[in-house]
């Protein structure tokens, strides 16, 4: 700010993605979108005369931030050394992960909002804003910061304001015509791609005892064919044809399969330093074995059911 | 038009935008807090008005047929009201405005940033997951780091200690390798 004399002020709520992060600042006269892609930010100033509205929707919302990753990976780390070293200690870590989830899935579910802002020319979701104690403080902060600029209503605008036109016109006209976005919540890739992790759960728990089981190589099929349709759901949302929230399980399942074969690697490197073996260890043809096997399972399942979810969620 | 819902994009009612704490929408049933704020009301500008200019009036330099409103602070030439671009206080024409970039392209402007901070600390760090690539991102990081010290940061961001930390991790990489060279030329030597 040396350079500018702006000061800002980081309103609450912030959006920290593994790629992408996203926050709010106020300005002396406008709100301030940051939007940052690591090697880049972008800027998008919202000048609080010409706000017109700021609309706050509780809905459902599966975000995987930087903060839940690493407490997942904390988590994993900490279940492989007590699996290890401190089988007594083993349930009570089994324990704090089950509540850990639970009470991420309740914030997911119940806690978690949208926000979009409107101004005369634009509609802009502000996506720092997801949950909805961090939405009730930014809120307040800017209906104060906007009342010292346009003043307050004297009387009811909500008799009046379906004869004004809110946001941009060409958003007007298409309300006008059906209301309705273009992109749809699946296709038949987005239903590969859960068909596939669904299996790949069921497979998982099945037993594996011989290292070249068929069952491993449909296992490693699965997980091309996962790549594969996840892959074709970043193209289908990028040509508008399906809604984000597939693409954003896509992401997570993807984070999800790499963070586990990781975590196997990683583990069976251990369990060889562990046993004494100074010799270089090769990597097992198998995969998912051990403690990483229901680990894997329960999350596949739990991922493969929050897209069923999204794909019959209500337009 | 009344305020959409935030997942179904339907209108909400006007009964429901009424109420004090949260509307629910009719078709989906998600429980919105909507705040409307006066700027919805205001009149809408219509586009920009000029008036013809009579004889002896002075006339806009670019539109001879309109009236001048005011002469641009920076070289003087006469400007109608639909030329007339104001910032800072000042009144400029559209050719001096978009000229003078390197007075007007301030930070009211501004809507990107490269992160050279940002980019030098991944340069530096993520090769170190395989860690023969350090001997080229090394260098890399550490000329990204001092190279761009002086650019400007984030708008938002105050400290340089990305770029501290880039430098001293690709130092310590550096040093790595040419510690890790000169062990294995001497122990090759005895």
């Amino acid at each position: 700010m040396a350079d500018t004399g702006q000061v800002y002020r980081k309103l609450p709520g912030r959006r920290r993605g593994v790629i992408f992060s996203a926050s709010l600042w106020t300005g002396a006269d406008h709100l301030l979108s940051v939007k940052s892609a690591r090697f880049q930010e972008q800027y998008k100033r919202f000048y609080f005369r010409d706000i017109q509205a700021i609309v706050i929707t509780r809905v459902p919302r599966l975000v995987v931030s930087t903060p839940v990753l690493a407490v997942a990976v904390a988590l994993l780390i900490a279940l492989s050394i007590m699996h290890l070293r401190l089988p007594a200690l083993n349930d009570w870590v089994w324990l704090l992960t089950a509540a850990l989830t639970a009470g991420w899935i309740y914030v997911a579910a119940a806690q978690s909002c949208t926000c979009r802002l409107y101004t005369a020319v634009s509609r802009e979701d502000l996506p720092s804003i997801y949950r909805m104690w961090t939405a009730r403080k930014a809120l307040a902060e800017l209906e104060r910061r906007i009342a010292q600029v346009q003043g307050i209503f004297t009387e009811d605008w909500a008799e009046t304001v379906d004869m004004r036109a809110l946001g941009p016109a060409e958003l007007a006209s298409r309300h006008a015509t059906d209301g309705r976005t273009a992109a749809v919540a699946r296709t038949w890739v987005s239903d590969i791609f859960l068909a596939s992790l669904f299996a790949d759960a069921v497979i998982a728990m099945l037993p594996m005892r011989s290292p070249m089981s068929w069952l491993a190589n449909v296992s490693v099929a699965l997980t091309v064919v996962q790549i594969a349709s996840a892959i074709g759901i970043f193209v289908q949302k990028y040509r508008g044809i399906l809604r984000i929230g597939m693409q954003r399980l896509a992401i997570a399942a993807l984070l999800f399969i790499g963070g586990i074969t990781y975590a196997q690697m990683i583990g069976d490197a251990m369990n060889a330093a562990l046993a004494g073996r100074r010799r270089p260890v090769a990597v097992p043809a198998r995969l998912r074995t051990g403690i990483v096997r229901p680990i894997y399972s329960g999350g596949a399942a739990l991922l493969a059911i929050a897209g069923f979810v999204l794909s019959f969620k209500p337009e | 038009m009344s305020v959409p819902c935030n997942r179904c994009d339907r209108p909400l009612p006007k009964w429901e935008l009424g109420a004090q704490h949260a509307a629910t929408c009719p078709e989906c049933g998600a429980a919105s807090i909507v705040r409307v704020f006066p700027a919805l009301f205001y009149a809408p500008r219509g586009p920009v008005a000029t008036e013809a200019a009579a004889a002896g009036e002075a006339a806009c330099f670019d539109h001879p047929g309109k009236r001048a409103v005011a002469a641009c602070s920076r070289c003087g030439r006469f400007v109608c009201q639909l030329c007339s671009v104001e910032f800072k206080g000042a009144v400029w024409c559209p050719s001096c405005f978009t000229a003078g970039e390197y007075q007007a392209k301030t930070v009211e402007f501004e809507n990107s940033r490269t992160l050279y901070d940002s980019t030098a600390l991944i340069v530096a760090v993520a090769p170190l997951l395989a860690w023969p690539f350090t001997a080229i991102s090394a260098p890399i990081a550490l000329f990204v780091a001092l190279r761009y010290w002086n650019r400007p940061l984030s708008l938002v961001r105050r400290w340089r200690w990305r770029s501290v930390l880039a430098a001293a991790i690709a130092l310590c990489e550096i040093g790595g390798w040419i510690w890790g060279i000169a062990y294995l030329v001497l122990k090759a030597r005895r």
